[in-house]
């Protein structure tokens, strides 16, 4: 009935890490989950199991690199920051995305139409 | 992606390995109709028919050859590539694209195309090369002598990659076979896992968390047939997780950048015992440590060898913060044995583990773990009510056997050694044939000497041995050029082996054993046709 969850995010999840990190600058891990869930405004439930190989794949594309820092927490963390390539790739997929979405939005708007 | 790009080079080579094998026997085949067609050949050349153009004609009849070869290739390719994609592993997600397509065609046709004229040019060429043809007996005897010699060189040829690829095979056996024969840590026999969801909106910290998995964990374990249930952040070998940054008491500070990490999760009470983790010393986690008592930590054995390696590390205190205020040291109360972490071929390392009572600013117990007496799928209806009853919107995920994630975890190896396998049989199979083609071809020439030899009283035994030492000698040159050149290729594929060595003489010894009784297969019906050859009728043809 319900779509396996891990496939609907297995794409964006990458770009969601990847935005959050444009936004919000460099994140520990845990950090970056968090902030996941609160800019999808809660509506959106993170595979916990995914996170951390997306961050692993990310980081072997080159798109984000990691480094020790120190939490909010304090705790000494390891931290994913955005790399240029990265700040590259996701201007790319966000257009890709405005594309799509304006395509989409056009044709319901003609299905919606009467005339 | 990264991550593939040496596995996928590898089998493409394969692949180009086991096409070179095909091309191979087919240009023998077109060298020996060329040689029949000698005849022919030359009444045409007589006639006026420019070299040129016969050798051209040649061409295109092998490319049309090797077109009518690619078509029901093609279309093995689009039921093998669905097949192949049924089993494909999730790991290799990326390649679930893959189809037949106007590109692979497209493909497949140039191959075909440069195939055809790579195996058409033997017999193309020696028509260029002949100055004059008259068909002579003579002619013909020369011609099938350089056909035998040319098929001989291929066939060698043949067998050296077959070695090659059968090398490649056997390494990656072996390479799976140690992988997945891997001591994990814990027993999945009989365990069903499932995920649940614990949003931050709804369960932002263990006063919310704790009481719905101390709930779940109860009702579970009052189904009939259940001896227990457990959960954790992440469950062993499927990601090692997060880590932070770990201070040890009594121990020196590590100076920024050298601070070791530590891979930590949240567990419930039960899931060593569910998962059949072995305790080393102390205790498990229990009921008497709850949000209001003192944070206990219980630690995996190579991090207790690591930090403490001749005491106990028992009651000693470790923390994440480094000027630790009393309430962020933690006791470790426990060692329990080893798991692995992230993959089957890495190395372990140290580990922590938190009650899911004590932890706020971390990963709650997402992945639930139940024992059951015997098939694990069987209460998979119950956790699902449980769960649902518990919360009406949380929703349930990856319901499945906990072996069914062991086996997971070495999905990709064992999909890439499969495919070996399957080339390195075709290969093989390939170059056996074409050592049954050749000395077929070389007993139907020598049919003329086999009859004298016979007729002059020779056994039936040293006609067949005649035939099966030529085969020995092929079999022999070509399996050892292809021996010399897999030991010395061999080492870019070590990286994707398990434990293994690329230049193993175990394996290497087994596989001239093989591929040598392989060849003698191949000769036995071509020998046994030279044994039983009627001297009078082989004079007279």
């Amino acid at each position: 009935m319900t779509p396996d969850r891990s496939d609907v995010l297995y794409g964006t999840l990458g770009l969601m890490v990847v935005k959050t990190l444009e936004a919000l600058g460099p994140l520990h891990g845990y950090r970056i989950a968090r902030r996941i869930e609160q800019i999808s405004g809660n509506s959106l439930v993170l595979n916990q199991g995914t996170l951390y190989p997306a961050l692993l794949k990310l980081e072997q594309m080159g798109w984000i690199s990691s480094r020790w820092g120190t939490s909010d927490s304090g705790r000494r963390v390891k931290i994913y920051a955005l790399t240029r390539a990265g700040r590259r790739q996701l201007q790319e997929e966000e257009a890709q995305w405005q594309r799509a979405a304006s395509i989409v939005e056009r044709f319901l708007k003609i299905s919606g139409n009467p005339t | 992606m990264a991550g593939l790009r040496r596995p996928v080079l590898v089998l493409m080579g394969a692949v180009a390995l086991v096409l070179a094998i095909a091309c191979i026997n087919a240009a023998n085949l077109l060298l020996v109709r060329a040689s029949v067609r000698h005849q022919e050949m030359a009444i045409r050349m007589a006639l006026g028919a420019g070299r040129l153009r016969l050798s051209r004609q040649l061409l295109t009849e092998s490319v049309v050859l090797a077109m009518m070869g690619a078509v029901p290739g093609a279309a093995l390719a689009w039921f093998g590539t669905g097949a192949l994609r049924a089993i494909m592993p999730d790991s290799l997600a990326q390649l679930h694209d893959v189809a037949v397509n106007v590109r692979v065609l497209g493909f497949a046709a140039l191959v075909a195309t440069v195939t055809g004229v790579l195996f058409g040019l033997a017999p193309a060429l020696q028509l260029v090369r002949r100055r004059t043809a008259s068909g002579s007996d003579a002619e013909r005897t020369s011609t099938s002598a350089r056909v035998t010699r040319t098929g001989r060189v291929l066939v060698t040829v043949e067998l050296a990659l077959a070695t090659m690829l059968l090398a490649g095979a056997v390494l990656f056996v072996q390479s799976l076979t140690r992988l997945t024969s891997v001591e994990t840590g814990f027993r999945p026999e009989s365990v069903l896992t499932f995920t649940i969801e614990l949003p931050r909106s709804r369960y932002p910290d263990p006063s919310r968390w704790s009481p719905v998995l101390d709930q779940l964990v109860t009702r579970l374990e009052q189904e009939p047939g259940v001896h227990g249930a457990g959960a954790i952040s992440w469950l062993p070998l499927t990601t090692a997780g997060g880590s932070n940054a770990l201070f040890v008491e009594g121990h020196p500070l590590p100076g920024p950048g050298e601070e070791a990490y530590v891979f930590y999760r949240l567990i419930t009470p039960g899931y060593f015992r569910v998962m059949g983790i072995p305790l080393v010393a102390g205790r498990f986690f229990d009921r008497r440590d709850s949000g209001d008592s003192n944070r206990v930590v219980v630690i995996n054995r190579t991090m207790a060898r690591r930090y403490w390696p001749n005491r106990s590390p028992l009651g000693r205190r470790v923390s994440f913060a480094r000027a630790p205020r009393p309430e962020d040291w933690m006791t470790v109360v426990g060692v329990v044995g080893d798991t692995k972490q992230g993959s089957l071929a890495d190395g372990v390392e140290i580990e922590m583990f938190a009650p899911a009572t004590q932890e706020a600013n971390w990963f709650p117990p997402s992945h639930v773990v139940v024992r059951t007496a015997g098939d694990p799928l069987s209460i998979a209806e119950a956790a699902r009510r449980h769960v649902r009853a518990l919360d009406a919107s949380m929703a349930i995920d990856k319901v499945q056997p906990l072996e069914a994630v062991v086996a997971a975890s070495a999905a990709a190896p064992r999909f890439r050694t499969l495919l070996v396998a399957l080339f390195g049989t075709i290969a093989v199979t390939l170059s056996a044939i074409g050592v049954y083609g050749l000395l077929s071809l070389s007993v139907s020439l020598r049919r003329r000497e086999i009859g004298i030899r016979a007729a002059l009283g020779a056994a039936p035994q040293s006609l067949s041995r005649l035939i099966l030492r030529e085969g020995i000698r092929l079999a022999g040159i070509g399996i050892v050029v292809g021996l010399a050149i897999a030991l010395l290729a061999a080492r870019p594929i070590e990286t994707l082996l398990y434990e293994t060595r690329a230049t193993d003489p175990w394996t290497y010894a087994a596989i001239v054993a093989l591929l040598f009784t392989i060849a003698l297969a191949a000769c036995y019906l071509p020998a046994r046709r030279a044994a039983k050859m009627d001297p009078v009728a082989a004079m007279r043809g």
